[in-house]
């Protein structure tokens, strides 16, 4: 514990609040997804004859809004266990 | 270990790892890697190759038995499927429709048996965009010609050809990188939770909640995730390829 | 065997395999399942359409068999209706016959019965004939006998006239 590196720190350290702040992309595809839900739930409601069809587009746009979340979620996951900084520092 | 040991986290950590390698061999200067997620696809493709022959044994056209009604029912269903999304013309494409999905899905759910996912290795999903990729163009050219796909890429203006580029390589990239990234969020989650689990279980000395907990949550993160990825995967291939087709108005 | 590939990794060996693997699954999927499936739905169909097309032949042969009976029916029909007007006249032709034959037979029973009723007469009147003769003889002979006045006379020819008469009414 006692022979730690400053810079390899810092390193770490930027990289785990990285990991957080990219996160906070998760707040755009909950907000989308869930506006689309509800609209296909209102569409239901109207023409419930068609819920297969809607479902299933829904579900195909939730999955491509989703993108960005699994994007950001990606990074963080390179940020916390692939660090591609580490290696840069000696 | 105190309860504060679980806050700590363990000594080890946590790590996430890509694909083990069990060979590794130079073939011309290219370093193969025999990999977990090759030999675990080779034992996909086996299983699934024993399942479909099991499933088409004797067929009759009379007096059908169960097992028959579910291989109609999986022919019917994706020739629907094909049917809907792509067009009558597109009809001879539902077997590739039906292996991808078969596979993607079985990708995501070898990992209920303790196997890790085809599927959270980013080269399956990549390979499968990719074979995406060379239809959706190889489509475009067929349908409007060499100089109409070149053309295709200055659409409104000139400028736009790098945006087009960008747009096009983009496609295989954000396909597979939402496939990837759902199944492994997936296996990282399921991680974590074994390991705080874990280490609750150490504070605590019962193991009560690796037992039910886990079983749940990988319900929803291989069934669910699993098949709603195979699932999208496939329609955006669908969407893709025949929007890329002329012959469809829409 | 610890050694791991990276948590993001392209490599080219796993894609190459990835798709060989992905082509054998279709190929799989293609020549097992839906080529096998394709083939049973197929001959399903044919059969089905076979079917149809026998119930097809069959109703049609049933059509034809009923048209031919009801013909076969009307053509009876018409037969019996042939029969029974041709016993109709045979019968009536028959009758006509007999009426004849009876009135020519009648017509013979009358004549004979007019022939023997002529006979009966001139044999009666040959009889009376005769009788008169013999009364004449008679009578003549009485008057021979004996001679009578006129009113004798008279009453002798009453007598005579009685007796004619009577033995007329009981000829």
């Amino acid at each position: 514990m006692g022979n730690i590196d400053y810079r390899e720190a810092i390193v770490l350290a930027a990289s785990a609040l990285g990991a957080g702040t990219a996160m906070i992309a998760g707040i755009g595809p909950g907000i989308g997804e869930g506006y689309a839900v509800g609209k296909a739930c209102e569409s239901i409601g109207r023409q419930p004859e068609s819920s297969g069809a809607v479902t299933r587009t829904m579900f195909i746009g939730c999955a491509v809004a989703e993108s960005t979340g699994i994007y950001a979620l990606l990074v963080a996951l390179l940020l916390m266990f692939a660090n591609p900084f580490i290696g840069k520092l000696s | 270990m105190q309860i504060s040991d679980f806050f700590r986290g363990s000594p080890d950590g946590i790590d996430v790892k890509g694909p083990g390698v069990l060979l590794s061999f130079d073939i011309g200067g290219l370093t193969i890697n025999l990999t977990e997620t090759i030999v675990i696809s080779w034992g996909i493709l086996l299983a699934v190759t024993l399942l479909l022959l099991w499933l088409t044994k004797d067929l009759k056209t009379n007096n059908i038995s169960k097992r028959q009604v579910a291989a109609e029912w999986i022919v019917s269903t994706v020739y629907g499927l094909v049917d809907d999304t792509m067009g009558k013309h597109w009809h001879s494409f539902a077997p590739y429709i039906a292996a991808l999905f078969t596979f993607s899905i079985t990708g995501s759910l070898v990992s209920m048996l303790g196997l890790r996912s085809v599927t959270a290795d980013f080269n399956a999903p990549l390979a499968w965009a990719l074979v995406t990729f060379v239809l959706i163009h190889g489509t475009n050219i067929r349908t409007h010609g060499i100089g109409g796909y070149l053309k295709g890429y200055i659409d409104p203006v000139p400028v736009m050809l790098p945006i087009n580029v960008l747009s096009e390589v983009s496609t295989p990239v954000s396909m597979s990188l939402c496939h990837f990234g759902n199944v492994v969020s997936g296996m990282v989650i399921t991680s974590l939770l074994y390991f705080a689990l874990s280490a609750v279980t150490k504070a605590v000395g019962v193991a009560f909640l690796t037992i039910g907990v886990p079983a749940v949550l990988s319900l929803y993160f291989d069934l669910f995730s699993g098949f709603m990825q195979a699932f999208v995967f496939i329609m955006l291939t669908m969407a893709y390829i025949s929007n890329a087709d002329g012959r469809n108005e829409a | 065997m610890n050694l791991n590939l990276d948590f993001l990794t392209i490599d080219v060996g796993t894609i190459l395999f990835t798709l060989i693997n992905t082509l054998l699954i279709f190929l799989a999927f293609k020549l097992i399942l839906f080529k096998r499936v394709d083939a049973i739905l197929a001959k399903r169909q044919q059969e089905v359409s076979s079917t149809y097309s026998k119930a097809d032949d069959a109703l049609a042969a049933a059509n034809s068999d009923k048209e031919k009976y009801a013909q076969a029916l009307a053509g009876a029909k018409e037969e019996a209706a042939e029969l029974i007007s041709r016993a109709e006249k045979k019968a009536q032709l028959e009758g006509d016959l007999i009426i004849s034959e009876a009135r020519t037979e009648a017509a013979d029973v009358r004549e004979k019965a007019a022939a023997a009723t002529e006979r009966e007469s001139v044999q009666a009147k040959q009889a009376l004939q005769g009788e008169i003769t013999d009364l004449a003889m008679e009578l003549a002979q009485k008057i021979m006998e004996k001679e009578i006045d006129k009113e004798d006379h008279d009453r002798l020819i009453e007598d005579f006239m009685q007796e004619i008469g009577t033995e007329g009414e009981q000829s």
